[in-house]
């Protein structure tokens, strides 16, 4: 093993490892690190001159301070048989707002669209490493989904290969070929309405036919493109509007602060793959006001998912909900 | 003399009865006229009101009235005349404290514009200054109200004139002009909840208490208005409604985190009340020694405090102190200009500067806490207060009178039309009400009644039954929230019809047309922009593209959103430990054009 280090008493090692039977990568993160004192138990790490930021901000982005990718990874042993590949890539942490009780669905859309200029430079910075494969904003929302911090931020992981459900979307755009030039531009031209949640001049929010979780809602480009780096203005204000509409209107759903995992998919890089199209999915795992549907054994084991809720109903809910702007 | 906007620089001289009119006038992108007046006889003369010239009036011109409540609008003078008139419209020193020049006229306070000139006092620290218009003309005019002793003379209030090109501009110049003679006292605009337009009177403890446990949003301030009072005057003694007292509410307020307020009418005294039976002798007179009546309110007479006598002014003080003391650091001040009424006081001050006196005593007693004037003498109140209402009273219905009195729609008019004064204290345009139950107001009256408070980025104090408030309610509150924090200028299209330009809301840079009138109305977005069209963007509720020509509904605001490039600073950092850190700041926009 290399570079593994005693410093607690664990071994501590990172490198990514490559799964035969799945064909897919695992990354192995088990770096343990004193956590860094706050000055106060209760304070939040995130607020402006607390730790991770020393003086007031709008916006930031910044290195996790335990990443499980990195520009300067660790070196591997080779194994005889497993294959495996140094943790190559960046984590970084995005701040949305320095308003410690924000969220996106209460900040102002103004807000989000900085924000949204914020994901288009990180993106321009980052697929500028060659070695990056694929870059991916998110962020988690809730103890659901085990966000620790209330802060209202994201991160974004940057790989250094194609992460296996990215890969299916590809595949399946492979395979679409046959039907059509693009599965999302036909979606869009084939929504009737019924499972619209918000129709945007430049993008459109709804709950997919197909919606894995009862409450999903996808955010799709009306127009072929697939990096925040070739979206207009125009296009960039209109996303903010959408994120915004989509995330007050989960709040208001059940009023309480709805938990979900906004993933962003960008088309690959290095090199840039146009027939990917640029499209938002929330999750969230709430099935009703109360009740949380888990990943439980036939989704994580199959990737066949159960949806307990029609589609069209979900987006009927959310279409009547209220929002903010 | 005759003043107008292309007067000669130099000096002149007027004799009136017993006085001197010295004036020397120099230019100052307009002309800025300097008064003094002296008590030409020998003995001591007491001096009521003197005309000092006057101007070339039309039938269109933009009257101010003195205080808070009163409006601030374009009117017809000969229409104004015939309905006052033939109305009952009550007239009390809330209305004027000249009220005898209405028997043949009608009065604009502080400032006056015709179609193309401006004419504006820049202080109204000694006298009273106004413009009357009767039968076509406009007399420049002061009211003094107190004796000058033999050979006396004072130097009264600046005049400033101006021909101008807008009258938006040159109201703008004018607020500049009045603040160079000035000393502001300004705290940042609030966001706060006070209890007048859910409870009224009606309010108790009890329902104060339950409305705070309801606090949710992030309110700087949750203030007790009317209501909680023994009597008008007796502040410090509740009635049976608050059996805890004031300093128990200040305690619960600050427990959750807010700043307590509270609201007083502090030159105001109840016929009823123990002050009224314990101190006679603290208020204004008549010419018998009778108290003057200032105002009837609350089924009672109200008496004004005088407040040139000293001891008058150690009560004030020693009220402020208590409620401090109590906690409370937000001062609401109401029925103001009771401290000016006309008449006899102990001291020979004139009206005005007894009021100043009474206002910089209650300044001096509580500090930095934040003072929000209401009913108040508009000029004199510089540097007094943090905060001004500057409208009538709102209203959970639509209409009423142009007269000051309670009305939706004249009190965000006021607020479109005075929006000039954010430069002498933070606008106050009255409360926000969200709610859509126990309201006459419709959904878009109300978006008139958040939105164009939030974009004028003045005091922003909901008034709701906080537990009722529907989630589209408290959404359309929010949204109008973040409109806030923006810089704006207010074109007047006419007395119904304004476009609010704003740079630097919270969500960007946002034209809004503002529709009060009771028509359609066709409004040409080009010809407001100087911009693409198709970079703009109608908003809230609506959320779609606008044409270059617009259809804004009666009684209703349209918001059109910028969606320009925007450009964000991005500083490169390092943590400590070597990682990276982009800081990305927002705050520029390429913004509209203003
Ligand atoms: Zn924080
Ligand atoms: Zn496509």
């Amino acid at each position: 093993m290399a570079e593994t280090s005693i410093t607690t008493g664990v071994m501590t090692m990172m490198e990514l490892r490559y799964n035969p039977i799945t064909d897919e990568w695992i990354i192995i993160s088990s770096e343990t690190q004193k956590r860094p004192v706050l000055p106060k138990k209760e304070s939040c790490p995130l607020c402006p001159g607390v730790l991770e930021m020393k003086h007031d901000y709008d916006l930031t982005a910044f290195d996790n301070r335990y990443p499980s990718l990195k520009l300067d990874p660790p070196q591997i042993q080779k194994d005889d048989f497993f294959e495996n590949a140094p943790s190559y890539g960046k984590c970084e942490v995005i701040m949305f707002t320095s308003d410690h009780n924000s969220s996106l669905s209460r900040m102002p859309f103004g807000q989000i669209e900085k924000l949204i200029y914020v994901w288009e430079d990180r993106t321009r910075d980052l697929m500028k490493y060659e070695k990056i494969k694929y870059i991916f904003p998110f962020e988690n929302r809730g103890k659901e989904v085990g966000a620790s911090q209330i802060h209202p931020h994201g991160q974004l992981y940057a790989f250094p290969f194609l992460p296996k459900r990215i890969q299916t979307k590809i595949d399946a755009i492979a395979k679409y070929k046959s039907k059509g030039e693009c599965a999302i531009c036909d979606v869009i031209k084939h929504e009737t309405g019924e499972n619209i949640v918000y129709d945007g001049e430049s993008f459109v929010a709804l709950v997919p036919y197909f919606a894995r979780f009862p409450y999903e809602v996808h955010i799709y480009s009306r127009r072929h493109i697939s990096f925040f780096t070739e979206m207009t203005s125009r296009e960039k204000f209109d996303l903010a509007i959408a994120l915004k509409v989509v995330t007050s209107k989960y709040d208001s759903l059940f009023d309480q602060e709805f938990p979900y995992m906004m993933e962003i998919f960008q088309g690959p890089v290095n090199p840039q793959m146009k027939d990917f199209h640029f499209h938002i999915e929330f999750n969230p795992p709430k099935r009703d006001k109360v009740n949380v549907k888990w990943m439980a054994s036939v989704e994580t084991g199959t990737w066949a998912f159960i949806n307990p809720l029609t589609p069209s109903e979900a987006a009927k809910s959310l279409r009547n909900a209220s929002y903010s702007i | 003399m005759k003043i107008n906007g292309h007067m000669k620089a130099g000096i002149g001289r007027e004799i009136v009865g017993d006085f001197e009119l010295n004036f020397s006038v120099s230019k100052s992108r307009g002309y800025l006229i300097e008064i003094e007046l002296k008590n030409l006889s020998d003995a001591p003369k007491f001096i009521k009101e003197i005309k000092i010239g006057e101007i070339d009036s039309n039938d269109k011109i933009f009257m101010n009235n003195f205080q808070s409540w009163g409006p601030c609008t374009f009117v017809n003078p000969y229409e104004v005349s015939m309905v006052l008139k033939s109305s009952n419209v009550p007239l009390n020193f809330g209305i004027s404290p000249v009220l005898w020049e209405f028997k043949d006229g009608i009065v604009s306070d502080y400032f006056v514009a015709t179609d193309h000139e401006f004419a504006g006092f820049l202080s109204s620290n000694i006298s009273h200054p106004y413009f009357k218009w009767h039968d076509g003309n406009l007399d420049v005019k002061v009211y003094i109200g107190k004796t000058l002793s033999s050979h006396e003379s004072v130097r009264i209030e600046k005049l400033w004139i101006s021909e101008f090109d807008t009258i938006e501009n040159a109201l703008q110049d004018y607020a500049l002009e009045v603040l160079k003679d000035h000393e502001t006292r300004s705290h940042s605009p609030l966001f706060g909840w006070e209890s007048w337009y859910s409870y009224y009177l009606d309010i108790s403890q009890e329902t104060f208490l339950k409305e705070l446990e309801s606090a949710n949003l992030k309110y700087e301030v949750f203030q007790l208005d009317d209501g909680y009072e023994a009597d008008i005057g007796d502040w410090l003694k509740t009635n049976s409604k608050f059996p805890d007292g004031l300093e128990f509410l200040a305690r619960k307020i600050k427990e959750k985190g807010m700043k307590a307020g509270i609201w007083t009418a502090p030159f105001s005294v109840s016929e009823s009340s123990d002050l009224f039976k314990e101190h006679p002798d603290y208020l204004v007179k008549d010419d018998e020694g009778n108290p003057i009546v200032a105002y009837e309110n609350w089924r009672r007479k109200i008496y004004a405090i005088d407040l040139s006598n000293d001891e008058a002014i150690e009560w004030l003080k020693d009220l402020f102190l208590t409620l401090k003391s109590y906690g409370y650091e937000f001062f609401k001040i109401d029925f103001l200009f009771a401290g000016m009424v006309p008449g006899k006081r102990k001291s020979n001050l004139s009206p005005v500067e007894s009021y100043t006196r009474g206002m910089k005593a209650i300044a001096e007693a509580v500090g930095d806490s934040h003072i929000l004037g209401c009913g108040a003498p508009l000029l004199p109140s510089i540097g007094y207060v943090d905060s001004m209402r500057i409208g009538s009273d709102t209203s959970f219905e639509w209409n009423g009178t142009d007269t000051g009195a309670p009305s939706a729609k004249y009190s965000i008019r006021n607020a479109l039309t005075r929006n000039f004064m954010n430069k002498w204290w933070v606008n106050d345009p009255d409360c926000v009400m969200a709610r859509s139950q126990r309201t006459e107001l419709s959904k878009n009256e109300r978006m008139i009644n958040l939105f164009v408070p939030a974009l004028l980025n003045g005091q922003f104090i909901e008034s709701d039954f906080l537990g009722e408030l529907t989630n589209e309610d408290i959404h359309l509150l929010m949204s109008a929230l973040n409109f806030r924090n923006g810089n704006s200028t207010v074109k007047f299209i006419d007395r119904e019809r304004y476009v609010i330009t704003t740079k630097n809301s919270k969500n960007g840079d946002v034209i809004s047309f503002v529709n009060l009138s009771d028509s359609v109305w066709k409004a040409d977005l080009s010809y407001q922009i100087g911009k693409k069209e198709e970079e703009f963007f109608i908003s809230y509720p609506l959320m779609k593209s606008v044409d270059k020509n617009l259809e804004i509904n009666p009684r209703s605001i349209e918001i059109v959103l910028h969606r320009g490039k925007r450009y964000l600073r991005r500083d490169d950092e390092k943590e400590d430990d070597g990682r990276d850190i982009h800081y990305y700041w927002g705050d520029d926009y390429d913004g509209v054009k203003i």
